[in-house]
């Protein structure tokens, strides 16, 4: 049985299966007859169930017609199967295509995309296998894309807190009049962002408590603005890139290649 | 009496549940194989299989292997694949609309009242 869901279905059978349904919804005198005929014959039909309309019909379609649905099927493009058919085709997208149902259009139309939601043999189809080995394949990259951020954003900090140690005194005089830390003493200040800023990033790099350590720096990076007062635009750019950069750190984690996740692997290994 | 009354009522409800339901998805199978047959099978089969989905509509797909599996309708191979038809109907009817692609249809409604 092919499905092209929801409103479309093929069923192949080595028995006459339309006639016999289309029988079994016919008033006439003598309704069977066809169906014994086919049997006699022994006809071996494919029965294309649609909507075209309100409800659902069932008819015989042909061997030419039912390997163009299967073309389909096998995500061939609508337009070489139309050709060979002639049948007129508004689609050179591939995709499933269905007759058009309004009165006397004879086009194809695309399958809408809404057609997956709710359908559960959308869902185990190939064109969504299809899309959910692509995704897994890009998902894939998220760790490696978690420690270039943990890495790139952490020497930025890194190299800050290295040239404020490497000249102390100036450091000091800096806290003391350039920058204006709110709350707390210029001192205190100096002395725990420097401490920060050497710590904080290589935590990060580590993955050791990686959302602390993102969600630490996120704050000294916004401190750091509110301090300096009038920053030039092109360095408020760049503590909003690391900020946002600390923000997908803490909200996403320091991903698979950090300490933190080997830690919580191992310990679930030795409970187990 | 009453209560006895409630109790039967109670155990007959399954199988008069599965009955209704699997007639509705599968008139031609019904018409087939005749009502008291139609009611033995519906009862077998939903004791063996209940349904796992609070929908009964949804319920009946593998119905269609169950009866092209059961020796005692393998005198009327063509069943299973009529009850596929049937449960294609079934879903069909009941399937979301789809939403027609007016650029992809060069016709507005307008012209189909006027052809």
């Amino acid at each position: 049985m092919l499905r092209l869901r929801p409103a479309l279905a093929l069923v192949v059978s080595r028995w006459p299966v339309a006639t016999i349904w289309q029988a079994h919804r016919s008033d006439a005198a003598d309704r069977f007859a066809p169906v014994r005929q086919a049997f006699a014959n022994d006809v071996a039909e494919t029965a294309l169930v649609a909507r075209p309309q309100w409800h659902a019909t069932v008819s015989a379609i042909d061997e030419a017609t039912l390997r163009f649905m299967a073309a389909l099927q096998r995500r061939g493009r609508a337009r070489p199967c139309a050709r060979r058919l002639r049948v007129p085709s508004s689609s050179s997208k591939p995709g499933c295509t269905t007759p058009c149902a309004s009165n006397g259009c004879r086009r194809w139309r695309r399958w809408p995309r809404h057609c997956s939601e709710g359908c559960d043999d959308f869902a185990g189809s190939k064109y969504a296998q299809s899309s959910r080995t692509r995704a897994a394949r890009i998902e894939a990259l998220q760790p490696v894309a978690l420690l270039a951020a943990r890495l790139y954003v952490a020497k930025v900090f890194l190299l800050s807190g290295l040239t404020k140690v490497r000249d102390w005194d100036t450091t000091l005089a800096l806290f003391m009049d350039e920058y204006h830390v709110p709350v707390l003493p210029p001192e205190l200040a100096a002395w725990l962002g420097t401490g920060a800023e050497l710590l904080l990033p290589i935590l990060l790099v580590l993955g050791l408590g990686g959302r602390i350590s993102a969600i630490g720096l996120f704050v000294l990076n916004a401190v750091a603005v509110l301090s300096l007062g009038d920053v030039a635009e092109a360095a408020l750019q760049q503590h909003v890139f690391w900020g946002s950069l600390l923000i997908g750190l803490l909200l996403w984690g320091p991903g698979r290649f950090s300490v933190d996740v080997w830690r919580s692997a191992a310990r679930a290994q030795r409970a187990a | 009496m009453r209560a006895e009354q409630g109790s039967t009522h109670i155990a007959a409800t399954p199988s008069a549940i599965a009955e209704r339901a699997l007639a509705a998805a599968f008139p031609t199978v019904q018409q087939l194989i005749g009502e008291a047959s139609f009611t033995q099978l519906a009862r077998v089969f939903w004791h063996r299989q209940p349904p796992r989905c609070g929908d009964l509509a949804r319920y009946g797909e593998t119905l269609t292997d169950w009866i092209a599996d059961d020796p005692r309708l393998a005198p009327e191979p063509y069943l299973s694949d009529v009850a596929r038809v049937d449960w294609a109907v079934h879903t069909i009817e009941h399937a979301a609309d789809v939403i027609q692609h007016r650029r992809a249809c060069n016709c507005s409604p307008n012209s189909i009242h006027r052809s």
